[in-house]
C-alpha cells in the first residue's frame, strides 16, 4: 500500500514536472521567435533608413550637378551670347546703315539664341518635365537640344511598346541619360550619338551609345583615382536606389556606351 | 503563532507595488489588479487567523479565493485578448464558472471540501486562455519588447501556476485517500512554489509598468 501511494505521487509530480517543462518551451519560444521578430524588425526599419540616407545623398548630388551645370551654361553660353550682344549694342554705328542692319540682326540672333538656351535649361532642370513629358519625350528633347549645338548627330530608337514607369525612376533614368550626354559633349569628341530605348515586359533597357575616343576603364577599378571616375560611379549609384544595374563599356576610339536596364514592377528594397 | 508566511510576504510586496504603479494600471485592463491582491492577502490572513482556533483550513475562504480569482484573470485576458471568439469564450466563463462551482458546492463535493473539480476545469481553462493570449502575442505585429509587457510576465505566471497544479488538482480526491502523508506535504510544497513563482511573475510585471513610465518620462 506504502508502495503503491509512493508510485503514485512520483508519477503525479513526474506529470507535474513535465507540465512545467512543456510551460517553459512554450514561454521559451515564444519570448525567442518575438525577438528574432524584433530583431528582424530593427534590420528592415535599418535597411529603409539606409536607403533613405542613400535617396538624400543621390538628391543632394543630384542638386549639386544641376547647379554646376546652370553656372556652367550660364557662365560658357548663355554669358557669352548677351556679351556679344551687349558688345554689338554698343558698338552701334548710325552712320553706317548696313552695318547697324547687320548687328541688329545678329543682335536678334544672340538674344533669341540666349532665349531659347535659357527655355532648354529651365525644361532641363524642371523635374515635372520628365513626368509631364514621359522618359522617351524628355530623352528626344535632350537629345535634340544636343544636336542643336551643332556638330552632332543623333539619333533615338524606341522598340516595345512605351509604358510608364514611376516619376521617381524615370527622373533618376532622365538625369543619367543627362549627365551621360555631358560627359559625351564635354569628352568624348564624337559625331554620332545613339540613345536606344527598349521596352521589355519585364525590363527597359536605356543604352547611350556614341562613336568618340572613348577611354580606358581600369583606373574605374582603383579607388585612388577617386576623381576621375567620381561622375561614372555617382550614376551608377543612382542607378542601384531604383534596383536598376548600370554598366558602362568602352573602346579606345571606337566609343562608349553607358547601359542601364530597369526592372519593371519591382521597387527597390 | 500569528507570524506571515513567504507566500505572505510577496503577496503584500505584490500588492504594494500594484499600488504604487496604480497610476499606470489606471488606463488598462490591469486597473482592479490591486483591489484583487488585497482580497487575496485579506482571504489568506482570514483563513490563517481562523485556522488556528478551528485546527483545519476554512475551505469556504478556499473557495471563494480561488473562484474570485478565476474569474477575475479571466476578466484580464477579456481585456487583452484580441480576437472576438476567444473573448467570447472568456466572457461564457466568467458567466458560466460560478455556476459550476455552486453546483458542485451544492450537488457534488459540498462545502468541507476542497472544490477540486471546477478548480480542475478552471485550470484548463486559464492554461487554455494563456494559450490563446501567447498566440496572439505571436502573431502581433507590433515591436515591443516581450520583456517589458506586464501581462507577458501575469499570463507567464499564470500559465505556470496552473500547469503546475494541474495534476494534483485533477487526482485529488484520489490522492487525499491513497497519499495523504509524504505526499500531501509535497504537493503543498509545489504549490507554495508554484504560488511564489506566481507573484513574483505579477512583481515583475508591476516593476515593468514602473520602468514604462520612467522611459517615458526621460522621452
Amino acid at each position: 500500500m506504502q508502495k503503491e501511494s509512493s508510485e503514485i505521487v512520483i508519477t503525479v509530480v513526474a506529470v507535474t514536472i513535465t507540465l512545467l517543462l512543456l510551460g517553459a518551451l512554450m514561454v521559451s519560444f515564444l519570448y525567442l521567435y518575438r525577438k528574432r521578430y524584433r530583431r528582424h524588425l530593427g534590420e528592415k526599419e535599418q535597411l529603409r533608413l539606409s536607403y533613405e540616407r542613400e535617396l538624400l545623398k543621390a538628391q543632394l548630388e543630384i542638386q549639386e550637378q544641376t547647379f554646376r551645370n546652370i553656372s556652367q551654361e550660364i557662365h560658357d553660353n548663355i554669358g557669352q551670347m548677351l556679351s556679344l550682344a551687349k558688345l554689338n549694342l554698343s558698338t552701334m554705328d548710325l552712320d553706317q546703315p548696313v552695318l547697324l542692319e547687320q548687328k541688329i540682326g545678329d543682335t536678334k540672333r544672340l538674344v533669341g539664341q540666349a532665349i531659347h538656351d535659357l527655355r532648354s535649361l529651365s525644361h532641363g532642370l524642371n523635374t515635372d518635365y520628365v513626368a509631364d513629358l514621359g522618359l522617351a519625350r524628355a530623352i528626344g528633347h535632350e537629345l535634340e537640344t544636343v544636336k542643336r549645338s551643332g556638330g552632332y548627330e543623333t539619333e533615338l530608337i524606341t522598340e516595345g511598346t512605351i509604358y510608364p514607369i514611376d516619376n521617381q525612376s524615370e527622373l533618376i533614368i532622365f538625369r543619367i541619360t543627362q549627365e551621360s550626354l555631358n560627359n559625351i559633349v564635354k569628352h568624348a569628341v564624337c559625331q554620332r550619338i545613339v540613345i536606344h530605348l527598349l521596352y521589355q515586359p519585364e525590363k527597359l533597357v536605356v543604352s547611350i551609345r556614341d562613336n568618340g575616343k572613348g577611354f580606358d576603364l581600369t583606373p574605374l577599378s582603383h579607388d585612388f583615382i577617386a576623381s576621375f571616375g567620381l561622375g561614372i560611379k555617382n550614376m551608377h549609384n543612382r542607378a542601384r536606389l531604383i534596383g536598376a544595374g548600370f554598366l558602362i563599356s568602352s573602346t579606345i576610339n571606337e566609343g562608349t556606351c553607358v547601359t542601364i536596364t530597369v526592372p519593371v514592377g519591382r521597387m527597390p528594397i | 503563532m500569528y507570524s506571515l508566511s513567504l507566500i505572505n510576504y510577496f503577496e503584500l510586496s505584490a500588492f504594494l507595488l500594484s499600488v504604487l504603479v496604480y497610476t499606470n494600471l489606471k488606463a488598462t485592463p490591469l486597473r482592479p489588479f490591486p483591489l484583487f491582491l488585497g482580497f487575496i492577502i485579506l482571504t489568506e490572513l482570514a483563513a490563517k487567523y481562523t485556522r488556528v482556533p478551528l485546527s483545519q483550513p476554512d475551505t469556504r475562504l478556499n473557495v471563494l479565493s480561488t473562484t474570485v480569482g478565476f474569474i477575475f484573470y479571466a476578466y484580464i485576458f477579456k481585456g487583452y485578448l484580441r480576437h472576438p471568439f476567444f473573448k467570447r469564450m472568456v466572457s461564457a466563463f466568467m458567466v458560466v464558472y460560478p455556476l459550476l462551482v455552486g453546483v458542485d458546492l451544492l450537488l457534488l463535493q459540498g462545502f468541507t471540501l476542497q472544490h477540486s473539480y471546477t478548480q480542475s476545469l478552471g485550470a484548463v481553462c486559464m492554461i487554455f486562455f494563456c494559450c490563446c493570449f501567447f498566440y496572439e502575442l505571436l502573431l502581433n505585429p507590433v515591436e515591443e519588447q516581450l520583456r517589458r509587457d506586464p501581462m507577458f510576465w501575469i499570463s507567464t505566471g499564470i500559465l505556470f501556476f496552473y500547469l503546475g497544479s494541474l495534476s494534483y488538482n485533477l487526482l485529488f480526491s484520489f490522492l487525499a485517500k491513497f497519499a495523504a502523508g509524504e505526499g500531501g506535504k509535497l504537493f503543498q510544497s509545489i504549490n507554495n512554489n508554484l504560488i511564489l513563482m506566481l507573484y513574483s511573475c505579477f512583481i515583475i510585471a508591476f516593476l515593468c509598468k514602473r520602468s514604462l513610465r520612467k522611459s517615458s518620462l526621460q522621452s
